[in-house]
């Protein structure tokens, strides 16, 4: 099996000590940001981007990937303790985890959350292993034209995925292409909107900007409504779950994984959207649905596994395709560009240790997660209860410094300010800030294919439906829209997304 | 399920920026060559979009007018209360004195300088902790950046 040899290669390139210890850096990181509540992944990564220009390449996205799906854990932590979720994804596990640490099991909580986090990691890591060669594959026929209406695609996702109004979405969305079209066009050498600004000439930088409108605008956020916590851990409990909990808990994890494992390979989707997915089958399909919210451990079992599964599957895109199908992913697209790595279907075939070490890593990762987790719990216990008015300056500064880094930039600082109070403006407006930084990244690529691919087709625009596999990206992307406006799915999604 | 009709500020609020800056966006495009659809001029792309962004910021505008159901409007208030400035103005100011600190001063001041500025715009300040956590903040940025990262960064005035 030629899938196992190369695994095997990349876990030789992965279990090198200092790989294994960014790793293990990476993922406690991540738990920690997890776990507290007020600074997510989106903003940890943009402020350790810098610090992995002195790290060889692999190292530096092991540990990126590392604080993406270790914050899927520590989410939880904080959800079924403090009843806060510390990541959007854990949103629903508050409902029944907090409710079983009520009764004194927040133990099995945190328990089941871990090994069904665990579970759905492997499943997700041997699922990229299997579908990045033929889909690798396949991208290597797409053109201009396909690339262009994969992104249409991706966009729409995004989109629709979003929780919250669809056309403030989509304007947010084009708003991002829109910023990230800042500085010189690449076909004529116009430098635009960049009004002789020097620092403007190749366009806000992607930390300046997700470092605004995630970091600082969310400190300013929670500053102005005041967080309170309040950490509820008399006694955790044992933290291994009984038989019968494995035994509610074994089928939730399977159709979590599944469940999350394909909403994270669609642009936009990952982990938020999976846990609410999976947490509406699980009380659907619940013999007695008045358990849940009760301390349900199904309730518990299933969206932890599908935001990890999610997680991890929206790598997919991004390394078979070059496409950053959520945030984190676009975050890891400029790590990638930091080190001369031009993230597609060639990085499989020209730096096969570098693609296969990562996702080797994934798994190790996830391992020590589990190790870390279940012994650690009394620590982040502590973490928790770290005020916020010691927190948030620790994080400002880590922002300046991160922005700074960079470019060694004080005008940047200042444009981060800047996006700062206009993330700040968004969240009082309803307005979700991630289709944005989505559109940001994905602006110039977009404006280049269809460009590109208008040239070559002597300006038809038929060529986008007249080639098969451009034409089917866009049905897909139009049926998601057609699903999307029915009356019924729209109910639907509105009661998912009302918890935020 | 009763209807109540009322208008949604952030709907309203968030339309018009959004009509704003497209409008903005596609007028300073005007200024670019635009070239055919076959061969696109750099003002090409950014003026439909803007023009989208604007047809956009109406339709979200127009939303404001739509009616809500008793459940939208339990959920969270449409209205828009008016801003606390003081966390938004003191954590702009902390990070701008980050940015004019950091050159002329040096990274341990400029991050005891974030501390002490962003600080502020917590309701009850409690000196000496921010004190403490300037110094630990302080210290430790610069053994982790400057010398465990090595980032090229000036550290002291001197």
């Amino acid at each position: 099996m030629e899938l196992f040899s190369q695994l095997g290669h990349g876990f030789e390139a992965a279990l090198t000590l200092s790989n294994l210890g960014y790793c293990l850096l990476g993922v406690t990181l991540g738990t920690l940001v997890g776990v507290l509540p007020g600074l997510g992944p989106v903003a940890t990564i943009a402020m350790l981007l810098p610090a992995t220009y002195g790290q060889p390449p692999l190292s530096a996205l092991i540990m990126l990937a590392g604080i993406y799906y270790g914050a899927q854990y520590g989410g939880s932590t904080s959800a079924i303790l403090v009843n806060l979720p510390g990541e959007s994804s854990s949103v629903v596990t508050c409902l029944d985890g907090h409710a079983m640490a009520r009764k004194g099991r927040a133990g099995a909580a945190l328990g089941i959350a871990a090994l069904g986090s665990f579970f759905a990691g492997t499943v997700a890591t041997l699922l990229i292993a299997a579908l990045a060669e033929p889909l690798s594959n396949l991208a290597l026929k797409f053109g201009p034209a396909e690339y262009f209406s994969l992104m249409v695609l991706g966009l729409v996702a995004a989109v629709v995925l979003a929780n919250g109004s669809l056309t403030k979405a989509v304007a947010m969305t084009v708003l991002g292409l829109l910023l990230g079209l800042i500085g010189t066009d690449v076909n004529s050498g116009t430098e635009r909107y960049s009004f002789g600004i020097p620092e403007l000439s190749d366009g806000f930088g992607f930390v300046v900007v997700s470092m605004g409108l995630f970091g600082i605008a969310e400190i300013i956020h929670n500053l102005e409504k005041g967080v309170e916590r309040n950490v509820f851990a008399t006694s955790v409990g044992g933290i291994w779950p009984t038989r019968a909990d494995f035994k509610a808990a074994w089928k939730p994890v399977l159709r979590g994984t599944f469940l999350g494992s394909l909403l994270g390979v669609l642009p936009g989707g990952g982990a938020i959207l999976s846990s609410f997915a999976a947490y509406t089958i699980e009380k659907k399909l619940a013999k007695d649905p008045s358990r849940f919210g009760q301390g349900a451990i199904e309730g518990v079992a299933a969206p932890e596994s599908a935001n990890n599964a999610g997680a991890q599957t929206s790598f997919i895109p991004l390394l078979t395709l070059g496409i950053p199908p959520n945030a984190v992913m676009a975050l890891m697209v400029g790590a990638m560009m930091i080190h001369g790595i031009v993230p597609g279907p060639q990085v499989m075939t020209e730096k096969p240790e570098l693609f296969w070490g990562l996702i080797a890593s994934m798994w190790i990762g996830n391992l020590l997660l589990v190790l870390l987790n279940m012994p650690l719990i009394g620590i982040w216990i502590r973490l928790l209860r770290v005020p916020y008015h010691v927190l948030y300056p620790a994080i400002l500064v880590f922002c300046c410094i991160g922005i700074y880094s960079v470019n060694q930039s004080t005008i940047e600082v200042a444009f981060a300010v800047g996006f700062g109070l206009l993330g700040w403006m968004f969240i009082k407006l309803h307005c979700e800030p991630a289709p944005l930084l989505l559109g940001f990244v994905l602006g110039p690529l977009m404006e280049e294919n269809l460009r590109r691919a208008l040239l070559l087709a002597h300006g038809n625009p038929t060529v986008f439906v007249t080639r098969g596999l451009s034409l089917a990206l866009l049905l897909i992307a139009l049926a998601l829209i057609v699903i999307l406006v029915l009356p019924s799915v729209r109910k639907t999604r509105e009661v998912a997304f009302h918890e935020d | 399920m009763s209807v109540r009709r009322r208008l949604d500020h952030r709907d309203g609020a968030a339309g018009a920026a959004f009509f704003v800056f497209g409008i903005a966006f596609a007028v300073v495009a005007l200024n670019y060559p635009l070239g055919t659809t076959m061969r696109m001029g750099p003002g090409y792309f950014p003026v439909v979009l803007g023009l989208i962004l604007a047809c956009l910021g109406v339709v979200v505008g127009l939303g404001a007018f739509r009616r809500h159901s008793v459940a939208e409007q339990a959920a969270g208030s449409t209205s828009l209360s008016i801003p606390k400035l003081r966390p938004a103005l003191l954590i702009s100011a902390s990070v701008l004195v980050f940015a004019v600190a950091i050159e002329s001063v040096g990274l341990a001041l400029a991050t005891f300088g974030v501390v002490a500025v962003s600080s502020l715009a917590n309701s009850n300040v409690r000196w000496r902790s921010v004190t403490a956590s300037g110094l630990v903040l302080a210290s430790a940025s610069v053994v982790i950046f400057a010398y465990g990262l090595r980032l090229p960064f000036r550290v002291t005035p001197f």
